[in-house]
């Protein structure tokens, strides 16, 4: 049984499957704490220590919704729930997750909701008023935020988020901090009473180091007590207002409040220019004073707790020194923070940092950059320019053999390439999203996670004159597709929705949904039919077909977009990478791979610019195509895509 | 030592990752400190992977600057050289021979010639070490009947033997012994004492 648990991009194996093989899963399947060791030091990913942190501070309530790079802290909550007992869930959504936990926090309970920094956004109705409720039992937000967009849409900075909410924000710098600074985190919560956001990035979240976390004994749950209080829990509009007051006047008691926790940390070298950073870019600055020899020229000050800002400490450190480099990564956040200080202190010195360009305001920091905005502003010559990348063609990720998406898509071709006008493209975000990667490039817009069935809605009603399809996964069904399903449903849009069921949320390491028929921890649980929930939403007319089959689902799609009024085909098959993993463990062997027959093979590509398995591959010196018996999986989609029908057949041996 | 990184590149399933794993996990046996940094976007498969091992007392950070590594270890050419600016002029590239070129661009071309690949890397590096661990993990897959890939131990067992490597041969192993279980152990060490063999004979 499946225990939902396993990142796909990266993670470790649980427990039970450890130490079972090694190669062909690989990427999934790392080292992790597990491996003996005389010492007690392990291998911790950033988001591993997170989640050591949470269970150090006696956490009993976990909620989040997957998210690269924040997946592996839930991962590792759900892994070690049988031997510590908290309660773990993957929500729905963010929204939900926080919703959940705050009221766990409520009935006196520890609770972590973790989630991407986009949940944010999500979660931010209820974040937002929960500042003004507050919480009881210590409350963590986990945010790990995508400087430089490596896997999302934006790279929105949490700590902007947090001052915009008012609530307070914490910026580890690495993953050993971030185990002492989660455990802050819930008593800084239950100081303040207020929910705490702990800020990560990819550098952080995915930074695996040694740590020794010591021995955590496992301690029952705490029971839960909730005391009703109606000045306090209703937070109807009268009661607003004067919650609104007590959440300023707590932030303003904040910096006497936590005056025993290290929310700054001051290195004293020299006074030329005093340095304030935060997060990962305090190890770039690290190093870099180090390598420039600039023990005595420099000063440091680590901003951990970006807000409230830590005001007097920050004006302290500034009167001391000459003038002033801030260090950060995104938003001037610091930047502005301590120029306003500065001025509310009547402090007059010179801030250097993002307003004169030294640091880069888009994408994420790194070494050189950090190396020569402190060369620069101490005038030292700068190092002569490193090498710089070769630019080659990207590689770009692709549906693996045997992906039900690639199938669906191959007959979502087929049928567009019959219609005219041809149908606009409404995505979503999932593994099939790489609808827009080669070879299908059939993507006309992406926006956010549920956008796909709202802005078809849009572009139906706006009157655009072609077939609206909007492309939609099964996570994001249950995530954030039901509001704008229903929104279509009601007002009767012209739209066909394509949902892509592959049973898992598999981008983000197939971990489980109401639609998979399990629990987060691997229970059974009854699957949440996303045929008649849509067709409760308005969509009568429906259609389910198999992915594989990619004929039934071009004469679906054909269908459903000559139908007026809402309609959705449901294309289901379960994740093959997923498949292969619980057949793996199941010990039967997979279809035998696919040949190409040589002979027949009349050189057209159509295998490779049509449908694009990373399984098939061209001979150039022999102008044909040919399979790879070690990545095919003997699914048979392509088998209907050669025009001449030369796919088929059994590798030899 | 000061301080030593390693990077390690490749295509996404090929087992960078894993590597970089086994790598770290010998080095926090010896006690010294190590700090893993991964870079993988969304290259769940067929995508460009890297993971920077870091060793040394005072390393900080998961990223390190063009030019400041001191070992490329690469799973394949084109991914060693889109790397290679990592690599300080006279550090040491360990790299398998089996280039594995995108469908599109083997149709529409747009990557160099391979010899180009080649001289690029040797230009940079002091010491060029070309090892058909693939291969090599090919045929132990057929030998043993399984379906696991171990070119990723292939190449530890090759760097393991490069010089000034800063992880030895019998820490590297004692890690591959704890981590794998009795079935697939055998496999394991084999791939790896064939990767110290494929980079000893170049030695030699």
């Amino acid at each position: 049984m499946t225990r939902a648990a396993d990142t796909g991009m990266r993670g470790r194996r649980t427990r039970s499957e450890r130490q079972e093989g090694n190669g062909a899963e690989s990427t999934r399947i790392t080292a992790g704490v597990e491996a003996t060791s005389s010492r007690s030091e392990k291998l911790l990913l950033g988001n591993q220590a997170v989640a050591w942190g949470a269970i150090a501070a006696g956490v009993d309530f976990a909620a989040g919704y997957p998210g690269t790079p924040s997946s592996e802290v839930l991962q590792e909550l759900i892994e070690t729930a049988p031997e510590y007992g908290h309660y773990v869930e993957w929500s729905v959504n963010e929204k939900v997750a926080v919703e959940a936990a705050a009221a766990a926090s409520w009935s006196g309970q520890r609770s972590i909701a973790v989630m991407k920094h986009l949940g944010l956004n999500v979660a931010s109705d209820a974040l937002t008023t929960l500042a003004y409720t507050g919480v009881r039992g210590g409350m963590v937000i986990f945010s790990a935020g995508d400087a430089q967009c490596h896997t999302s849409s934006n790279e929105l900075d949490a700590r902007a988020f947090a001052q915009f909410a008012s609530l307070p924000v914490l910026d580890p710098s690495n993953p050993k901090e971030a185990f002492r600074l989660i455990q802050d985190a819930f008593g800084i919560s239950e100081r303040l009473e207020l929910p705490v956001i702990v800020n990560s990035t990819p550098r952080l979240s995915h930074t695996s180091v040694s740590l020794d976390i010591g021995g955590i004994a496992p301690r029952s749950r705490r029971l839960p007590r909730f005391a009703a209080d109606r000045t306090r829990w209703i937070c109807v509009a009268a009661l607003a207002l004067r919650r609104h007051a007590w959440l300023t006047e707590r932030l303003s008691e904040a910096p006497d409040l936590l005056d025993d926790y290290p929310l700054v940390e001051r290195i004293d070298g020299g006074k030329d220019i005093g340095i304030l950073t935060s997060g990962v870019a305090h190890s770039y600055v690290l190093e870099a004073v180090a390598e420039l020899g600039l023990g005595n020229r420099v000063s440091i000050l680590k901003v951990t707790q970006s807000y409230p800002f830590p005001l007097r400490s920050v004006c302290d450190f500034a009167a001391d020194m000459r003038e002033l480099l801030v260090v950060e990564e995104l938003a001037p956040f610091i930047e502005d923070q301590t120029r306003i200080a500065l001025q509310k202190a009547a402090i007059v010195k010179t801030v250097r940092g993002k307003s004169d360009a030294l640091v880069p305001l888009v994408g994420e920091l790194d070494p050189a950059i950090v190396r020569d905005a402190i060369a620069s502003v101490l005038g030292i010559e700068p190092e002569p320019a490193g090498p710089t990348p070769v630019d080659l063609p990207v590689r770009p990720p692709l549906f693996c053999p045997g992906c039900p998406h690639r199938s669906t898509y191959y007959g979502l071709r087929q049928a567009a390439q019959a219609l005219d006008p041809k149908p606009l493209v409404v995505g979503d975000i999932g593994c099939y999203t790489l609808v827009n990667s080669y070879p299908f490039e059939m993507l006309d817009t992406l926006l956010c996670m549920g956008s796909g069935a709202g802005m078809a809605h849009g572009f139906s009603r706006a009157g655009l004159d072609r077939p609206i399809l909007a492309i939609m996964g099964d996570s994001t069904f249950f995530h954030s597709g039901l509001s704008p399903l229903a929104n279509i449903g009601y007002h009767r849009s012209n739209v066909t929705v394509l949902l892509l069921d592959n049973r898992y949320t598999a981008m983000t390491g197939f971990q489980a949904n109401p639609g998979t028929g399990l629990t987060s921890t691997g229970d059974p649980a009854r699957r949440l039919s996303i045929a008649e929930t849509a067709r409760a939403l308005g969509f009568d007319n429906l259609a389910t077909v198999d992915a594989h089959d990619s004929s039934s689902v071009a004469e679906a799609i054909t269908n459903a977009v000559r139908h007026d009024g809402p309609s959705i085909v449901i294309s289901e098959a379960p994740c093959a990478l997923q498949e292969a993993r619980l057949r793996g463990r199941q010990r039967t062997s997979p279809r035998p791979p696919l040949t190409i027959n040589s002979e027949a093979c009349v050189g057209c590509q159509s295998c490779l610019t049509a449908f694009g398995c990373s399984a098939i591959g061209w001979d150039n010196a022999t102008g044909k195509a040919y399979i790879d018996p070690g990545k095919c999986v003997g699914c048979g989609d392509c088998v209907v895509v050669c025009p001449v029908g030369a796919i088929g057949g059994e590798a030899d041996g | 030592m000061d301080s030593c990184s390693v990077v390690i590149a490749g295509v996404g399933g090929q087992g960078v990752l894993s590597a970089s794993r086994l790598l770290a996990q010998a080095v926090t046996q010896t006690g010294q400190r190590v700090i893993v940094g991964d870079t993988f976007g969304a290259s769940q498969r067929e995508g460009s992977v890297m993971s920077v091992v870091r060793l040394g007392a005072d390393v900080r950070g998961a990223l390190i600057a063009p030019g400041d590594a001191d070992f490329l270890i690469a799973f394949e050419p084109y991914e060693a050289l889109r790397r290679l600016h990592f690599l300080r002029q006279g550090g040491t590239a360990l790299v398998d021979s089996e280039a594995r070129i995108p469908v599109r661009v083997s149709l529409e071309g747009g990557y160099p010639a391979i010899e180009d690949v080649w001289r690029a890397i040797g230009e940079r590096a002091g010491r060029l070490v070309r090892v058909d661990a693939s291969a090599a993990a090919g045929t132990l897959a057929r030998k043993h009947g399984s379906h696991y890939n171990v070119t990723n131990v292939v190449i530890l067992g090759a760097a393991s033997v490069l010089r000034g490597f800063p992880i030895d041969k019998p820490q590297l192993l004692a890690t591959i012994e704890a981590r794998f279980r009795a079935k697939s152990l055998p496999m394991n060490l084999e791939a790896f004492s064939t990767g110290v063999g494929l980079a000893d004979s170049l030695a030699g």
